[in-house]
Parts: structure tokens; sequence; C-alpha cells
């Protein structure tokens, strides 16, 4: 596998929606190349960033009660 | 294991929401609705599912509505809808993946009447990794060291929020999905009713598109060298 077909299925392999095969090549790949291997470090710590992101929030406590009111009623 | 057999409960609420006369209509009509043939040890199960599951709901639609008054709405909406079609659930099944897909139907419904913004606007093209791209290019930081990185932990957690709520809707609705709440490809295609190619060009564009809007965040914030500091 080379750079290119590395890249255009790279975020497919960071899904984890890669078969065993196209995946254990593109590891290989990963392992030999400084580049690609840089490019798939910083995509997935992009990931991890918009996931923590956007993991702070919690719902109002006023939601919370009234829902738990509704679902009695309803 | 478990996440391959997620979608069966949701094909039973696709069919529910397809008829106009089903229980699963408009959590805000009017008049009382039929109890569902619940025992109460069946709503304290839901409400037990609504306590680990709600702070989770109320990101994504906060994501999706980017205003905290609609996003209670929407969820309490799709709550109770869950709560209606509770018997549908398969025990077993993922939980998450189930409330998210009565979510985007409500979110999508709702967001179809109102037609707030064109559903997809017509973007250019982005390169491939933008960001890395941008930060490699112009060693934007001017500092030893590993540039890509130091950039991605000066990047402000509001500033992804607020780049991932500046995206076109179906983008952003497919980048919530994936990056943020970690469904599959198979999983974001029946929530949203669309094939899996179709999931991952919108993923895949909807992280370009993401990628310039923190670049231009960061500009603004002067994370940058050469941009005027």
């Amino acid at each position: 596998m080379n750079c290119e077909e590395t890249l255009e299925i790279l975020w497919q392999f960071l899904d984890k929606e890669l078969d065993g095969e196209s995946t254990s090549e593109l590891q290989q790949h990963l392992e030999e190349c400084r580049h690609c291997f840089s490019k798939a470090e910083f995509e997935q710590r992009l990931r991890e960033m918009v996931r923590r992101s956007c993991s702070g929030e919690h719902a109002p406590l006023e939601l919370r009660e009234r829902l738990s009111k509704l679902i009695r009623l309803f | 294991m478990e996440e391959a057999v997620a979608p069966e409960p949701t094909e039973v609420v696709r069919a529910g929401a397809a008829d106009p006369g089903a229980a699963l209509s408009g959590a805000s009509g009017s008049g009382p609705v039929p109890a569902p043939p619940a025992g109460p040890e069946v709503r304290v199960r839901f409400e037990q599912l609504i306590a680990e599951e709600l702070n989770g709901l109320y990101r994504s639609a906060l994501r999706l509505t980017r205003n905290p008054t609609a996003a209670e709405d929407l969820v309490q909406e799709v709550m109770l809808k869950a709560w209606r079609s509770f018997h549908t659930f398969q025990e077993g099944t993922s939980i998450r993946a189930w409330l998210h897909r009565i979510l985007m139907n409500a979110f999508f419904d709702s967001y179809r009447k109102h037609m707030r913004e064109p559903e997809v606007i017509d973007q250019p093209e982005v390169g491939e990794f933008y960001l890395y791209d941008k930060v490699r290019e112009g060693d934007s930081l001017g500092e030893a060291g590993n540039p890509e990185v130091e950039v991605l932990d000066r990047i402000m957690d509001a500033d992804v929020r607020d780049s991932l709520e500046s995206l076109p809707v179906q983008y952003r609705a497919a980048v919530l999905l994936s990056d943020v709440q970690g469904f599959t490809y198979k999983e974001i295609a029946e929530m949203l009713g669309i094939p899996v190619g179709t999931v991952m060009s919108r993923l895949f564009r909807g992280r370009h598109l993401l990628q310039r809007q923190l670049w231009e965040s960061a500009r603004k914030r002067h994370l940058l060298k050469g941009d005027g500091r």
C-alpha cells in the first residue's frame, strides 16, 4: 500500500470500518512511513479533541424533573 | 458484538414514524395519549435509562439545535416518544442508538417544517486533512517540538463546539454521530435514512469543513504566527 492509497482510506481505518486485510496493509504502511503515521496520529488526536469538547454539558435539572413527571402522566 | 444487532429496534421506530396515525406522532399533540401497557417496573427501568442517557442525548440536541431551550424541547419530545414506544425496544440492543434514531427523526421532521436554512449547501472544495496540512506548511508556531500537536492543545473546547455548529446541518449531523457519539456508518445510515455511501461522503466532507473552521478560529485567536499578531 502506498501513501496515496493509505490516505484514501485513513478515515475509514480510524472509524474502524475497514476489513481485516486492508487494516493490516494500512497498519504496515503506517509502521514504515513517518509522514502517514504523523497524519494518522494527528487525525486521531483531533477526533479525541472533538469528542472531549462535546462531552462536558449536562442536561438541566428542571428537564430531568419535568421528564419524570411527564412519564408518570402518560 | 452487541452493536451489530443494534439497528433492529430502530426499524420498528421507523415503521411507526412513517404512519402519521401511529402512537409515535407528535409529543406536543393535544389531549391525553393512551398509556402504554406498562407496569411500574417498566417505568422504573425507563427512568433508569433516562438517567443514564439524558446528558448524551441533550448534548446531541444542543449541537443540532444550537440553542439550549430548543434542545430541551427536542429532548423532551424524544423522551416522550421513546416512552410511548418503549415496548418496541429490544433489551440487549443499543438504547443509545435507539434514542438517537428517534432524536434524528424528530429533529429533521421539525427542521424540514421550518426550513431555517437549505438542507445541503454547496461548499467550496477543501483539501484532505486540511488542518494538518495548514499547520505543517506554514510552520505556524515557529517553535521547536511538535507543531501539529501544540496547535491542537491550544484550541479551546468552545471553539470546537462553535466550529461544529457552524457546519451545514447534514454534515453536522454526520460528524456528531460519528466523531462525538461513535456510531458506526451502518447505524448512522439507519438513523438518517440514507445509504452508507452517503454517510461516508457527508462525514468526510463534514470533517474537511470542520478542520477549515478550526483553522479559521485558531487564526482569529492568534494562536498562530504570521496572522497579524
